[in-house]
């Protein structure tokens, strides 16, 4: 048996058990054929055929784990760790617990994003695993109000002025340019109203690049994510963990190239994902387009291409 | 859809069969009086089962435990007892957690004292708990207190406490056995048991509480109380020294069955100094795995495997009620189409410019030395051989063709002349198969060799599909059939089809699910304690040889997976690693064994299980043995004779491709009509 | 007891440690990783050992120069003990910090159950993240050939008699064959896994799986499509996690009387194995429970690349 053969029956079993241990069994072998049909070589379609057998895929079970985890050792962790700090590192739990409720009292939670993106629906998911009320979530116009009902009265208050911590929550942090809006645009205000806020930006998943970008330049007080993507999962990286010992015929050199080729037809602006971030990842409600478009592209335009793992939002341009 | 929920073959938890289909198993074969035809639970002496991984052994055990009893005595269980003679108490050594009595800067000497208390205060809770759930069931009174009493009089101290009820007696019993624990769990730090007291001497508790019970309690006067002491392979070596011993002094109203792994039992001492116990004096052996194979059984098998399949498919209730018969059962399931000896295969090329005749010319060209010496000179006579073989649209006749032509070659015959005399037997037979027997025989024998390497020669897969390739796999293995069928129905709905409703499963699928199946089972020998790699290792060596034979040009045995040997000339490692590989069903051993041709002597032979097979592409059916003599048996097996294998290989080799240089060592062994399933 | 309250901390990679606490005593296990040598480098101790473990096959060549201790025995008790016996310190006044990364998991259970009965009150404990696994879902942690299944010495339970509502908890890591040893050994029992999740890299949650994938037919159906989550690196999350398990279990259990027998079993990452160490000690000893392993032969030396975060535990015991 060839090289080609043995890597494309060994890529088969591999995607098949990625499939039912991990993507749900969402992926049949017949739509991975499909999918390979879009590339015309038999060449083309083994580099492919790997590539996909290295994609991340994230699914219901795990996104609330994430969201668990949020709360738990980002949110809860750091106050817990504070009061224990303040009472001599008490292990009390009603002192600690006592304290902990009062703190969560004085907290809000927000989504980052368009209403209809994943960053506010996964609030609904973040308030059913963690059990919290819904009081506590608010969307960010009603962070601040105005003084006075008058129209003309152009001061602005914050609404809760009780509220020391707004912890803003997202799926993906990509560039960190919305972060940095957000920092522009709300947590800027906050702070002037209230300097002892403390407002926090808290993804599930980040770009390095961008995180590091976040924190540096926002003035969000704590900016991190559950996962990070450095340059090792951009796939075609130099020190891409994808490629450590690819089988044969794969390479990263020709799979970059199928890649790219088809990429440019489908988004000439980004043909290896936003900003070339060259990921390989997606979740259940979406496919991120910081992943190669040719997983997810799905645009009936002039080029025809049936994906793998659909992208939902349209709006790339 | 998840495929996986949906499936009617998952696995529901690693003892994946309810009793009552093992039961089903025993009892409804044809022929067969079941789990009582083997092993009588009323006979006194004491008896050890033994059974490799798969065997049954455990199931045949559980049978006779008091947990079954009362399932098949529903409506009373103490007249069941009566009725059924005796109670089974049911022990998995497992639960025992041995592995800590040892070691820990504790001589070992007073392990050896402990152990036996430990085990006794052990079963006397086992037996006391399940004595008191039966009671439980009892209308009649009785005097618990005279029980309790001559219960403690087993003590050789008095204990502190002076339990009055069967309740505060197991309860007691339970402190002392904390008591011990807490003495072994700390003795790591305390670097002592002194603490520690021996209140019972070896085997009073063990043998005096049946004796109290059966005095003193009516529906117990006249059962026996049988020990089914199972998994005694978790047992270190002096602990077993115990258990032989109980054996040894069994006394009524007692008796004792073991369960052990093949090449579990580490010894058969006694705690009496150089007194052994021995089979048919002190006890009797039931060999469940040569019971298993047995010819009687593989018909019955077959229909079990099926039922047993069925019965899952309406169990999941999400598949179709429709399938209700056997030969339903079969339709799902694509069959490869039988293939005639002169029939055209699709996608198998065949004639001048096939794969067959190409590898044939190239042996031709690349050894012409050999060549001239059997009469062939000119590359006219090489043209001339080719074209005499070449049958264009007949791959399967063409590739015995030049089988045959082999053959002759191996014999350094004069190779034109061999054409022409075999080109005319394969015309002949073209014209009226009958008129050439022995060519029929050939084709028949090698069918399915041949046609294996005629898959190999053009890129196709080895095929294993259709159930009555599934049965052969899973050969007398339940277990085995369950998941070659769950492997089978994953692929089968990962490839988009839709099994059991309206198409087929295909054939693709169903090979990729086997091989699969097969992997994971080999997978398996490296789980399989710490001669694992071992085993594994010398299994690869045999299949390796195996599969040299198959895609040969000369195999000189069909359908290759079985080798015999006189094991007493083999070293003692090749003997344990092959009992090993026995004991985890890597290796089958067929009980007939093989007669040796110049001696009365019968060798011993060894089928690899057929579960192994596709993972190295080898044949299911068994039919051609191998004779391996001990240098070779060494070299696959014994990793202190490894060095020798590579030029046994060669010369495997050699002796079955072109030019065929003559092997002594490893005769050809032709085999007519032999074990068969 | 609320675990989730103890202390956790990153440490820097590259600064130094200076101004940290300096501890009275620095134990590594010594073995080839970039991880574990410029943790060693980095410690911020007056007495620093490498702790030599006869698994590792080290040659005398191959060892440091200096602070080396080679740990004699064959159980991981005598190791340990052979170490502690050598230094002999009043271990209540100690100052102590280990670094878990290289450590072989039953001598890491036992050492810290030595330490808690000689009433150390506080341990700190490193952990360092790798960057990845040298061959993803493919990389070998041992030679795969189990020698024997039992108790870690020192977490043997007082077992009971009735085995139907026996359960297995298996901390599940890459080495499916450990794992199909184990539960195979205890297959009359319930299974569940416990899989490191969040996990270190977002690669290894997915290599996790397809590995236990592997061993999908010994754990069962539930085992495989149920797992219980607790992060990879937080050793205090994962013993509430086991504790809030084996709460819901216990209730739901087909028994009145709950759980027959627990058993427990660490194949994940260290600080899991940490978790597990730490549930034992706090709430199961004297039980009906254990932590039961898969003992092999040889361990592989160099399983990973690089340093992705480094992890500072405290660990309170009174």
């Amino acid at each position: 048996m060839d090289d080609f053969e043995k890597t494309y029956d060994e890529l088969k079993i591999k995607i098949k058990n990625l499939s039912e241990y991990i993507w749900q069994n969402r992926i049949i072998w017949t739509d991975v054929e499909v999918w390979l049909n879009n590339f015309e070589t038999n060449d083309e379609k083994i580099q492919m055929l790997f590539l996909l057998s290295q994609f991340m895929y994230f699914g219901d079970k795990e996104l609330r784990e994430l969201l668990k985890a949020i709360y738990r050792d980002k949110y809860k962790y750091k106050i817990i760790s504070d009061i224990r700090i303040r009472n001599d590192s008490t292990l009390d739990f009603n002192t600690i617990t006592g304290e902990f409720d009062k703190e969560l009292a004085r907290t809000k939670f927000l989504g980052v994003g368009n209403p209809s993106e994943s960053g506010t629906h996964l609030l609904y998911f973040f308030r059913q695993e963690n059990k919290l009320a819904k009081s506590l979530f608010i969307n960010t116009h009603e962070i601040t109000a105005r003084e006075s009902k008058d129209s003309t009265d152009k001061k602005i208050i914050l609404r809760n002025p009780e509220i020391k911590h707004y912890i803003f929550i997202d799926d993906l942090c990509g560039s960190g340019n919305q972060v940095l809006d957000y920092s522009r645009d709300i947590v800027e205000e906050i702070k002037r109203l209230k300097p002892d806020a403390v407002v926090s930006y808290y993804a599930l998943f980040a770009m390095s690049s961008g995180i590091q970008k976040a924190k540096r330049f926002s003035k969000f007080d704590h900016v991190e994510a559950i996962y990070e993507f450095d340059s090792s999962f951009s796939c075609f990286s130099s020190k891409s963990r994808h490629f450590k010992k690819p089988p044969s015929p794969v390479t990263l050199e020709k799979a970059k190239e199928v890649a790219l080729k088809y990429g440019n037809r489908l988004w000439p602006g980004f043909p290896l994902g936003y900003n070339n971030c060259q990921l390989l990842v997606g979740f259940q409600h979406n496919t991120p387009d910081n992943t190669l478009p040719i997983i997810w592209f799905d645009e009936d335009q002039s080029e025809r291409w049936t994906p793998i793992f659909k992208r939902y939002n349209k709006n790339y341009n | 859809m998840d495929n996986s929920t949906r499936n009617p073959f998952t696995i529901v938890k690693a003892n994946d069969f309810t009793d009552q289909e093992i039961l089903d198993y025993w009892v409804d074969i044809p022929g067969d009086s079941g789990f009582h035809h083997l092993v009588d639970p009323l006979t006194p002496m004491p008896m050890i089962i033994m059974g490799g991984k798969g065997s049954g052994k455990t199931h045949l055990m559980r049978y006779f435990s008091y947990p079954l009893q009362k399932v098949k005595h529903p409506e009373n269980i103490l007249k069941g007892i009566e009725k059924d003679k005796f109670i089974g108490i049911y022990l998995k050594c497992g639960g025992l957690n041995s592995g800590r009595f040892t070691e820990k800067n504790i001589d070992e000497e007073i392990w050896k004292n402990f152990f036996p208390y430990y085990f006794d205060i052990w079963m006397a809770q086992l037996i006391l708990d399940t004595v008191i759930e039966a009671l439980s069931y009892n209308d009649n009174s009785i005097d618990e207190e005279k029980i309790c009493t001559e219960i403690l009089d087993c003590f050789d101290d008095t204990l502190s406490e002076s339990p009055k009820t069967l309740l505060e007696l197991s309860s007691t019993i339970k402190q002392i056995q904390k008591q011990l624990d807490m003495a072994v769990n700390n003795c790591i730090f305390t670097r002592s048991l002194d603490g520690v007291q021996i209140l019972a001497t070896p085997g009073k508790l063990f043998y005096g509480i049946p004796r109290v019970l059966s005095k003193n309690i009516k529906e117990f006067n006249d059962i026996l109380f049988v020990y089914l002491i199972d998994e005694l392979e978790n047992l270190h070596e002096y602990q077993q020294v115990y258990i032989q011993s109980l054996m040894r002094d069994i006394k009524l109203p007692c008796s004792i069955k073991i369960g052990v792994r093949t090449y579990g039992m580490k010894t058969y001492k006694t705690m009496a100094d150089n007194e052994e116990n021995r089979e048919g004096s002190e006890f009797s052996i039931l060999r469940l795995d040569k019971k298993l194979r047995e010819k009687n059984r593989a018909t019955n098998y077959k229909q079990f495997a099926v039922d047993l399949g069925l019965s899952r498919l309406r169990e999941s209730g999400k598949i179709s009620d429709k399938i209700t018969s056997q030969s339903e059962f079969f339709d799902y399931f694509e069959e490869e189409k039988t293939i005639n000896e002169l029939d055209n295969i699709p996608e198998i090329s065949s004639g001048i410019s096939g794969k067959t005749i190409a590898k044939l010319k190239s042996a031709l060209n690349k050894h012409e030395q050999s060549n001239i010496k059997n009469g062939v000179s000119k590359p006219s006579q090489t043209t001339e051989i080719i074209n005499l073989l070449s049958f264009e649209g007949m791959p399967l006749l063409e590739k015995a063709a030049t089988y045959s032509f082999y053959k002759e070659w191996s014999k350094s015959k004069k190779l034109l002349e061999s054409a022409i005399s075999i080109n005319t037997i394969c015309n002949n037979f073209i014209a009226d198969k009958d008129s050439q027997p022995q060519f029929k025989e050939l084709i028949s024998k090698f069918k399915s060799d041949l046609l294996a390497q005629l898959r190999k020669d053009n890129a196709k897969k080895d095929s294993y599909a259709g159930i009555e390739t599934l049965i052969k796999i899973s050969k007398g293995f339940p277990r085995s059939f369950l998941t070659l069928l769950k492997h089978i129905y994953q692929y089968s709905a990962f490839n988009g089809e839709t099994p059991f409703h309206s198409k087929k499963i295909s054939i693709k699928s169903q090979i990729e699910g086997v091989k699969q199946s097969s992997l994971w089972y080999f997978e398996d020998t490296r789980i399989a304690g710490k001669d694992g790699a071992q085993i594994k290792s010398s299994i690869e060596k045999l299949a390796e040889l195996y599969r040299i034979n198959r895609y040969s040009d000369k195999p000189s045995e069909c359908s290759l997976t079985t080798f015999s040997g006189d094991l007493t000339k083999a070293s003692k490692e090749t003997q344990r690693i092959i009992g090993l590989a026995s004991d985890w069903s890597m290796l089958l051993v067929d009980p007939d064994g093989r007669k040796d041709k110049n001696s009365s002597r019968v060798d011993s032979k060894f089928i690899l299980n057929p579960m192994l097979s596709p993972h190295w592409g080898l044949p299911i059916s068994v039919r051609g043995v191998i004779n391996f003599n001990e240098k070779t048996l060494n070299a696959i097996f014994d990793p202190a004779h490894e060095s020798d294998y590579k030029s046994i290989k060669s010369e495997f080799e050699n002796s079955r491709n072109a030019p065929f240089n003559k092997s002594l060592d490893v005769p050809t062994d032709f085999i007519q009509g032999a074990f068969k399933l | 007891m609320e675990y989730s309250f103890f202390y956790k901390t990153e440490l820097p990679i590259i600064d130094s440690w200076d101004h940290h606490d300096r501890y009275d005593l620095f134990l590594s296990a010594f073995n080839s990783s970039e991880r574990v040598n410029s943790v060693y480098l980095k410690a911020n101790s007056i007495d620093k050992y490498w702790l030599i473990f006869p698994e590792y096959h080290y040659l005398e060549n191959e060892l440091p120069n200096e602070n080396t201790f080679c740990c004699q025995g064959s159980s991981e008790g005598d190791q340990i003990l052979s170490f502690f016996n050598h230094i002999n310190l009043d271990l209540e006044n100690t100052k102590i910090c280990i670094d878990i990364t290289g450590f072989m998991r039953p001598q890491l259970a036992f050492i810290i159950k030595f330490l808690y009965i000689n009433k150390i009150k506080k341990l700190d404990l490193i952990y360092s993240e790798p960057e990845h696994y040298s061959s993803k879902e493919k990389t070998e942690f041992s030679d795969g050939n189990v020698l024997e299944i039992r108790q870690i010495i020192g977490f043997e339970g007082t077992h009971t008699q009735t085995t139907t509502d026996d359960l297995l908890i298996i901390g599940s890591g890459y080495d499916h064959n450990l794992i199909k040893s184990v539960c195979n050994d205890k297959e009359h029992a319930k299974i569940k896994q416990l899989i490191g999740f969040p996990s270190l890299r977002p690669d290894m949650y997915q290599e996790n799986l397809l590995k236990t994938g592997l061993a999908s037919d010994a754990l069962g159906n539930d085992a495989v499509k149920n797992p219980i989550f607790a992060p990879a690196n937080d050793p205090f999350i994962t013993a509430s996690v086991l504790r809030d398990t084996i709460i819901e279990l216990n209730k739901k259990s087909s028994s009145a009387e709950g759980i027959s027998n627990l058993y427990l079993c660490p194949l994940s990452t260290k600080p899991q194995t940490v978790g597990f160490v730490l549930y034992y000690l706090k709430e199961l000893q004297g039980m009906p429970a254990s932590i039961i392993y898969p003992f092999f032969t040889k361990y592989e030396r160099e399983t990973s690349k690089g340093i992705n975060k480094i992890w500072l535990y405290t660990v309170e015991f009174s």
